[in-house]
């Protein structure tokens, strides 16, 4: 959408929700004064048109805002066959990554970063160790276990993994 | 609604986008390893207010002898995507082709996430039969 559209768009929708949170007001017994006053009056004659009219007011400039701003997710193209293209978002190769490593044996915790390109992907973990396990072998097989991950199940060739080890030390609590 | 697909002595055919969208959104949830569909803040309040959407999920474009259908989808954590994505492709090309007539021109698929099975604890055994 042009720039021009999108600013367009974003002025009317926002004043169709000020229109529409004034008439709520309104219908619910808000005073005003001046010429306000008496545009209110007429209104308030009529709660059930006014709320009806902010209702739909309300709808449309809803409706124009999801226009203006589309879903932004982010996706890659992974895959592009004679019957179309399959396009992976970025947060479910994350959610994907962060099981994987969870579930390994040596990691508290992890934060996942992947950055997808058609050329390919860079993982960026940073990760919780419990300690139970030497940093080089635990960072040597979460990088093996990701790439693998990623390359088999969601097609996606992997450029580099790096792992960032910021903290160690199981979870201990201090009370029951 | 589309334009009219066929004319005949008769009358003529329609075939309205929601039919193509339902058809394509039951396809593509039969296939192993598809979660769900992913339809947005305007399929989730759909859903909460009980009423079942069918075409969450899916955007049809329909002419008249041709589709063309993008797919919003959660697969199963585990699932190999380039296999589950191709069985969705097919799946949902055959099923509009065979039920409706038209030529699907492309099926796209968008993975928007990974549906991530929930671990229960272990049931506790009875110790009584």
């Amino acid at each position: 959408m042009p720039l021009l559209d999108r600013v367009t768009g974003t002025v009317v929708a926002l004043l169709c929700m000020v229109l529409a949170a004034l008439l709520i007001a309104i219908a619910s017994g808000w005073q005003a004064v001046g010429e306000l006053a008496v545009l209110i009056n007429r209104l308030r004659a009529a709660p059930w048109q006014t709320a009806l009219a902010a209702v739909v007011l309300l709808a449309a400039g809803l409706r124009l805002l999801a226009q203006v701003f589309p879903d932004r997710v982010e996706r890659v193209l992974v895959n592009e066959t004679e019957l179309g293209q399959v396009r992976v978002a970025v947060q479910a190769v994350e959610e994907a990554v962060l099981r994987v490593v969870q579930q390994m044996l040596g990691v508290r915790s992890a934060d996942v970063k992947v950055v997808l390109t058609t050329q390919g992907a860079d993982v960026r973990l940073k990760l919780a160790a419990t300690g139970d396990r030497t940093i080089p072998d635990l960072s040597t097989q979460v990088q093996e276990s990701v790439e693998k991950y990623v390359r088999e199940t969601i097609g996606v060739k992997v450029n580099s993994v790096s792992v960032e080890i910021a903290a160690v030390g199981a979870d201990v609590r201090r009370v029951e | 609604m589309s334009e009219p697909r066929e004319r005949s002595r008769l009358g003529e055919l329609r075939i309205a986008n929601e039919v193509v969208a339902v058809i394509a959104g039951l396809a593509a949830t039969e296939v192993d390893g598809v979660a769900g569909m992913s339809g947005g803040i305007a399929g989730g309040i759909a859903e909460m207010l009980g009423r079942k959407n069918l075409t969450k999920g899916v955007k049809v474009e329909v002419g008249q002898q041709q589709a063309a259908v993008d797919l919003y989808v959660i697969v199963e954590y585990g699932v190999r995507i380039p296999e589950v994505s191709l069985n969705i492709q097919q799946n949902v090309k055959r099923a509009i082709e065979t039920m409706t007539g038209l030529t699907v021109v492309e099926v796209n698929v968008h993975i928007q996430g990974v549906h991530l099975p929930t671990q229960e604890p272990p049931a506790e055994e009875s110790r009584v039969i």
